[in-house]
């Protein structure tokens, strides 16, 4: 056959019978991937997404969906503890969701009706779950928020309050204090001086006393004078005369000097009497400054029951932070049209035309919570409802509703009630919290964990009401709680801690807790007040006020302690000063009584001469001795 | 990729047969609306299905699809305006708005400027793109095919065995 000849071509036509089996070949594929495989990849597809979130496993037991139904069903979803594995945080028979095929033809996504069925807490796991390592990456912007709540709390309300006061109670403190602060006494370096100075004075003027008191020269001067007197030769004695008169001059001089010596040793003496006034001024400045330095801490009723309350209030502050950001985050609120940006040239600008009878994106119009559980079960009897969650609030004019009730038996939580609104159909957002809870078991807590005491409760029953609104980046907070039927656990190493809490706690059979908090999150004004705060500032009050005075006492007697002795050493040095100067001025008596004696007996030498001369003069010789 | 390539070929046969006028046209035609759709939206898998269910060749429209999406890009910010235009026309904001609330409608992204605009430029230029495009192509036969086939060297290229091997080839499985 030659190539060139032209082969009849049938005529095809317009339509492509030809591509109807390759066509059908992969509907059928799709359907059939949609029937047999897609449910079970969805459900490998939340498990890791959830997983991953909750940083331990989350299993889910089957998802079931249908697309001719519009329906979604997730079975046996449990959700791991990551603080105890072999345990799930929650975990919920069914989860049912119901599309309305008007609007997935609309490409909206809009939920007519769902509902959440048995709903349990803390329930055992059969295997324990898987729990992922920590992530060493930074933390994420939620963890950030709670942070920045939870350091207010921490910065400005410290824990360790009833630690110190404890402490205080104890005795320990002033003594350690004041052993620290011992070499500053200003007075016991200045007795030192003061005793070092006396003592060398009065060393210094004994020797010159000595040096004063030495007689030789009034014996020679007694000899002469005897001599003289002795004389019988009438020129003799007047030469004696003379020369009487020269011994004179010299006894003159010598009692000028125990004159001079005897005035600046007077002045001295007197400059030495004002040390134990000024010793008295010293203690009194000592005393000042000490009590300056032994911090006596100011009990506040309003910092006790803050110290004690506060931890527990910034967590729940701190809860509220983070659902807040992720309500912002997850509902944003939806822009007006008129605030729609031009987008870029490439991507050009989209118009969002008046929805009439559409839906919005996504749309749950009702969720419903339901759970029936028995005293020995971990399912909770729960009702509730969650109601319209939805991309265009503004549109549906109605505020996201989650409306909570119900009991928890096995974990002892009664009379729950919550319900959370997240009202985005206001020109300001806002979002409001009014939960309550009658009565929950609160396992251990202990107020101070600290060496000194160990203060808190074991085991008590509590409930507690919080209502919180949120808007426009301000936070209004309340929080009523009680805690009853409480065993109290007091273990302080003051036996006067012990007795003074014991005794606080015993009187105490309900602790009520009220508490404020109201700002804007980076600054909070927060306010506790609790009966326990109370009687325990009060008690503390009156027993830190007697260590206050026991302290002070310690103080005085400390002072005496180390200045009695130096004091005492002084003012028997001063003494002292005063017997040498009795010395002096008995020195001066003395040369005086003799200058008198001489001048005496020139005037009878001048007369004639006496004949008891001897006589008189050795009675002068024995006043002489010293 | 088999499939794609096995377009192409068949293409290039069908442009140097003597047949398949309209195929070759309505296939760039369609390609012209494909490569004028900034993205997937419905019109685009209409397009797809036309291709697919109608004897349109194929390999044309992916050609003239890849050809226009260049033709496009620089066209982008005409289609912006002429988007916003008719966008913004008052009388048809009614329309529009039913049509946003319409099921299945919204997939077109009809909303969207470049979409809008592209789609009218593209709906407008598409009868004159078919007649162009079948009148190039009969051209293109007359003047480079016929010439080429008189040429000795596809005379001798015809009388060769690999040639008779091919042509009996293809008289059984071509097609």
């Amino acid at each position: 056959m030659n190539a060139q000849e032209k082969k009849p071509v049938k005529k095809k036509g317009p339509i492509r019978f030809e591509a109807v089996i390759p066509v059908t070949v992969i509907m059928l594929a799709t359907m059939g991937y949609f029937s047999w495989f897609f449910d079970q990849h969805l459900k490998s597809a939340i498990e890791y997404v959830a997983t991953q979130a909750n940083g331990a496993e989350v299993n889910v037991a089957s998802v079931k969906t249908s697309f001719l139904k519009g329906s979604f069903d997730l079975n046996g979803f449990e959700v791991t503890d990551k603080e105890q594995p072999s345990r799930n945080l929650v975990s919920l028979d069914n989860v049912h969701f119901q599309y309305m095929w008007d609007a997935l033809l609309r490409m909206k996504f809009v939920v007519d009706d769902a509902s959440i069925n048995q709903i349990q807490v803390y329930s055992p796991r059969k295997t324990p779950g898987r729990v992922l390592p920590p992530e060493p990456a930074s933390p994420s912007k939620l963890d950030e928020y709670q942070k920045e709540v939870l350091d207010q709390v921490k910065n400005e309300y410290a824990q360790n309050m009833l630690g110190d006061l404890a402490s205080l109670l104890e005795g320990a403190d002033p003594k350690d204090q004041l052993e620290k602060l011992r070499g500053e006494l200003k007075s016991e370096a200045r007795i030192k001086e003061m005793i070092a100075d006396v003592n060398s004075k009065q060393s210094a003027w004994k020797s010159e006393v000595t040096r004063l008191s030495d007689t030789t020269k009034l014996k020679s001067i007694e000899k002469q004078v005897q001599s003289i007197k002795a004389e019988k030769n009438i020129l003799k004695q007047a030469q004696g005369a003379k020369d009487l008169a020269d011994l004179l001059k010299q006894v003159q001089k010598q009692a000028q000097e125990v004159q001079t010596a005897g005035k600046k040793l007077e002045g001295e003496v007197q400059s030495i009497a004002a040390y134990p006034k000024e010793v008295q001024n010293l203690v009194k400045d000592d005393i000042a400054n000490l009590k300056g330095h032994f911090k006596i801490p100011q009990i506040d009723v309003k910092d006790m029951a803050m110290a004690l309350f506060s931890k527990e209030f910034g967590q729940y502050i701190a809860k509220a932070r983070k659902y807040q950001a992720l309500a912002k985050q997850y509902l944003p609120e939806k822009k007006e049209r008129e605030e729609v940006l031009p987008q870029k040239r490439a991507t050009g600008k989209t118009y969002e035309f008046p929805i009439t009878k559409s839906y919005p994106l996504f749309w749950l119009k009702r969720a419903a919570i339901s759970s029936k559980g028995t005293k020995d079960s971990y399912s909770g009897n729960v009702s509730g409802e969650l109601t319209n969650v939805t991309t265009s609030p503004k549109w549906v004019k109605k505020p996201i509703v989650l409306d909570v009730r119900g009991d928890f038996p096995a974990v002892g939580v009664h009379g729950m009630k919550a319900v959370m609104t997240a009202d985005f159909t206001r020109s300001t957002p806002r979002q409001m919290l009014d939960m309550k809870v009658n009565a929950f078991d609160i396992p251990e807590k202990m107020f101070s964990k600290s060496e000194q005491l160990k203060f808190g409760f074991t085991k008590a029953t509590g409930s507690t009401a919080l209502t919180a609104t949120m808007e426009s980046g301000e936070v209004k907070m309340s929080w009523n709680g009680t805690i009853s039927k409480p065993v109290w656990f007091v273990e302080a190493k003051s036996k006067l801690a012990q007795e003074l809490l014991t005794g606080i706690t015993d009187g105490i059979p309900v602790v009520y807790i009220n508490g404020t908090v109201e700002g804007k999150w980076k600054q909070l004004k927060m306010n506790i007040n609790s009966n326990l705060g109370e009687e325990i500032a009060n008690g503390m009050k009156a027993q830190v006020g007697k260590k206050i005075a026991e302290a002070e006492g310690k103080i005085q007697s400390m002072i005496d302690e180390k200045i009695k002795g130096p004091q005492t050493q002084l003012m028997s040095s001063l003494g002292g000063n005063g017997d040498i100067l009795s010395k002096v001025k008995n020195l001066d008596k003395l040369y005086k009584d003799n200058e008198d004696k001489i001048k005496a007996e020139i005037e009878n030498l001048k007369k004639g001469g006496t004949s008891n001369l001897k006589e008189e003069g050795k009675k002068l010789l024995k006043k002489f001795k010293l | 990729m088999t499939l794609l390539l096995k377009q192409l070929f068949g293409f290039f046969k069908l442009l140097h047969s003597e047949t398949g006028n309209n195929q070759l046209a309505w296939g760039v035609a369609l390609g012209f609306i494909l490569g004028m759709t900034p993205a997937l939206s419905l019109q685009t898998l209409l397009v797809f299905f036309c291709l697919f269910f109608f004897r349109i060749q194929i390999g044309a429209a992916f050609l003239a699809a890849f050809f226009f999406k260049f033709i496009a890009y620089l066209l982008d910010p005409v289609f912006d305006v002429v988007g916003q235009k008719v966008l913004d026309l008052p009388a048809l904001q009614g329309l529009f708005t039913d049509l946003y609330n319409m099921p299945i409608i919204p997939f077109t992204r009809f909303n969207n400027s470049i979409v809008m605009g592209s789609g009218v430029v593209a709906i407008i230029l598409v009868p004159f793109i078919f007649a162009g495009a079948k009148w190039a192509i009969v051209k293109y036969r007359i003047s480079v095919v016929e010439k080429f086939r008189e040429t000795k060297i596809f005379k001798i290229w015809t009388k060769t065995s690999l040639y008779q091997w091919y042509y009996k080839y293809d008289s059984y499985f071509g097609n």
